[in-house]
């Protein structure tokens, strides 16, 4: 058997607080945006205050900071870039993940001990390619999402690099980057941030292009893809030799960045705990289930997607459940949890208590209490803070949820 | 600064040898053709025997050709694409197409003399990037379809080499790996009708069709607009952008012919009259619309257009 570490568990992280969680869940790095250059427009998005304070959590773990600058850029969008790169590693930044060769020059140029990521926008898809990017003196590639299972374990026997691979989240119909929908439907510049996601609309299909024809079905046109999930398939990317494994999501909430992160960190942790005897529990699959947003995929890690890999018509019914509060604090003698309120909340709801490593408990709401001692039958106002009690034992920043659907 | 000597060139993709033919006598320079197997959105799928008779007869002209490899490459291709390489270098195309770094190495390894062009479709969006590509190696480049002419003009001041733009036929706006059509027929449990477009819209949009087609690189969407920018020719030509593209998908040869030879006479009137006359411009392109279909409206894409993000 080949040697084998564990790989990177890398997850999104839109701001301060999300980068927190996915460290305190298991990370072993996260990707964030800055205020320039990143494709997540709207997510918030971290100032150079923000990084500091970001990378100042992360050094407490051991972990990692890397920042996604993937955008492909106009003349008038590089202006400030190689102060942006100098910045960046002033404030110890782990590595950048670029597309474009502009910023790679202006990082290389600016920063050139700031290790630099080709992002999945470049649509890397085979060993040539990655070849290609190593004699550039880029230690790692993301790859893009067309690649195979069996082709990774080829990159990596051909050329000796770092592979980061997708392993949860949405994901592009389209190569990422080959698509400029959202620019022809919205005037949106997709490649800069604005993707207005043009490929998750619903669409007519004609076999004629006179327009006064009717569609050829009532079952609409639609290109979307399900989510990926490659929680069944751990093994099989470790054993291929990906050394990064990556979760999407910088819009996503800390809810569902502190479960998928929980969730993977526990595979990979039974995994090498005993490689040969590892299977996966049901309750973990379970798990991933209650932040899934769509129905779950493994594109094209094992055959080339079709039909049954999209989503048409009305979406699939999938369980949800709602951030209800975040444990601040606990006292072993009262039994009582000190809550942040997340979503409303009630006596007799059944919720979920869960933290990293997978605490996870059930249990009714039987008490609650207001800051003043107070009892409460509900907490419906953002954030207030209540005790609730509890059946067992939580920590700081523990997470409870309540089934909404 | 611009090192070559400023020539504009008509740049016309042809779906077979018949068509090369015609459209060097309407007036092409380079004559772009290739095989789905190895490019992009090929006009039709010309097979090496077709390309060295293509480019024997280009070269009698005074012609180019040049081949589309831009196609996205999985490792298992590598092989047949570097087969490809060597059956196009001893044909002595003028010019290869590609998009793929990988393909630019394969060149370097085998040692082949054959010029480079670099298109990366989307991704060919500033100068710096495109500058990157030509201290590769790259010698002539495709920008973007979506910059506007003013960002065009600047990367042509600041770029050492040739660029070229397109002018006219539709542009391709979105490439999926996966066959989005056959998925689609195969959930309604309907046929898929072979070898040929369809069309999509969003319900209750304006009039108007998406064209959306699939081959052996999966899945491609196209601009609702064809791009029409004879009356800017000009202007174009003032700018000393040196290749003007014309993509003649979906278009009868006829049309297609027929437009070569509207642009041919539009680059040389500007080469010729230091005076334009705008009222000529517009009669060349009322010969265009005349033979336009009908369900399809003329643009100017994003050469005008502002985009947010």
């Amino acid at each position: 058997m080949k040697r084998m570490s564990k790989p990177e568990l890398l997850a999104p992280a839109g701001n301060l607080e999300k980068l927190k969680f996915a460290i305190h869940y298991g990370a072993d790095a996260v990707y964030i945006g800055g205020k320039q250059f990143g494709l997540r427009a709207k997510a918030g998005n971290f100032s150079y205050e923000d990084m500091k304070e970001g990378v100042a959590f992360a050094n407490k773990y051991g972990a990692k900071v890397y920042v996604a600058a993937n955008i492909i850029a106009h003349d008038q969008d590089l202006t400030g870039a190689k102060e942006f790169f100098k910045n960046l590693k002033e404030i110890g930044i782990s590595a950048v993940i670029i597309a474009d060769p502009a910023l790679i020059d202006a990082c290389q140029e600016a920063a050139p001990t700031l290790d630099i990521h080709i992002s999945t926008q470049a649509s890397i898809v085979n060993y040539r390619t990655v070849q290609f990017w190593k004699e550039e003196g880029i230690p790692r590639v993301v790859l893009g999402r067309e690649v195979s299972l069996e082709e990774i374990r080829e990159m990596k026997e051909k050329v000796d690099i770092e592979i980061e691979s997708f392993i949860h989240g949405a994901m592009c119909i389209s190569y990422s980057g080959r698509c400029v929908l959202s620019n022809h439907m919205t005037a949106r510049d997709a490649n800069r941030g604005g993707c207005a996601q043009s490929c998750r609309w619903n669409y007519d299909l004609f076999e004629d292009s006179t327009n006064e024809n009717i569609p050829l079905s009532t079952e609409n046109f639609t290109m979307s893809s399900k989510d990926l999930s490659m929680i069944e398939h751990i093994p099989a990317l470790i054993e291929a030799g990906v050394d990064s494994l990556k979760i999407e999501g910088r819009m996503k909430s800390i809810h569902y960045v502190a479960t998928v992160v929980n969730v993977y960190r526990h595979i990979i942790d039974r995994y090498f705990e005993n490689p040969s005897s590892y299977s996966l529990d049901s309750s973990i699959s379970d798990e991933i289930l209650k932040i899934a947003q769509r129905s779950l995929t493994t594109g094209f890690y094992f055959n080339e997607p079709t039909n049954k890999d999209q989503l048409f018509g009305k979406p699939d019914r999938i369980p949800k459940y709602d951030f209800a509060g975040l444990v601040l604090d606990y006292n072993d003698e009262t039994k009582l949890a000190t809550v942040q309120q997340r979503n409303a909340f009630k006596i007799g709801d059944e919720i979920e208590f869960f933290g990293p490593n997978f605490s996870n408990f059930k249990q009714k709401i039987t008490k609650i209490f207001s800051k003043d001692g107070e009892p409460l039958q509900h907490v419906k106002q953002p954030m207030e803070i209540v005790k609730v009690e509890v059946k067992q034992a939580v920590s700081h920043l523990d997470m409870m949820r309540k089934r909404v659907s | 600064m611009m090192q070559h000597k400023y020539q504009p060139e008509l740049i016309v993709n042809a779906r077979d040898f018949h068509e090369v033919e015609m459209l060097i006598l309407a007036g092409a320079d380079i004559i772009e053709i290739g095989h789905q197997s190895f490019g992009l959105r090929t006009l039709g799928d010309i097979n090496l025997e077709d390309i060295n008779r293509a480019t024997s007869l280009a070269h009698k002209h005074g012609k180019q050709i040049r081949v589309l490899v831009n196609a996205i490459f999985n490792n298992s291709r590598i092989n047949e694409v570097k087969e490809y390489l060597n059956a196009l270098n001893e044909i002595r195309v003028d010019a290869v197409v590609i998009s793929d770094p990988a393909i630019l190495t394969l060149i370097k390894e085998m040692q082949f003399d054959i010029p480079l062009h670099w298109n990366p479709e989307t991704l060919g969006t500033n100068t710096q990037t495109l500058k990157f590509w030509v201290k590769r190696g790259i010698e002539r480049v495709s920008v973007s379809n979506e910059l506007s002419l003013e960002s065009i003009e600047k990367i042509n001041k600041e770029l050492s080499v040739p660029i070229d733009i397109q002018v006219q036929g539709m542009t391709n706006i979105f490439q999926s790996k996966r066959n989005l059509v056959k998925n689609y027929y195969n959930h309604i449990d309907e046929a898929l009708k072979t070898n040929s477009a369809y069309y999509i819209r969003q319900p209750k949009e304006e009039p108007g069709t998406y064209p959306v087609y699939e081959d052996t690189n999966g899945t491609h969407i196209m601009s609702k607009e064809d791009l029409c920018m004879i009356e800017y020719i000009p202007a174009i030509l003032a700018r000393s952008i040196s290749g003007l593209k014309i993509n003649g998908f979906l278009q009868s040869k006829e049309n297609h012919i027929s437009n070569t030879k509207i642009y041919r006479t539009a680059i040389d009137q500007s080469l010729e009259n230091k005076v334009i006359d705008t009222n000529y411009f517009k009669k060349l392109k009322y010969l265009i619309i005349k033979s336009q279909d009908k369900d399809r409206s003329l643009g100017t894409g994003f050469y005008f257009k502002e985009q947010i993000y």
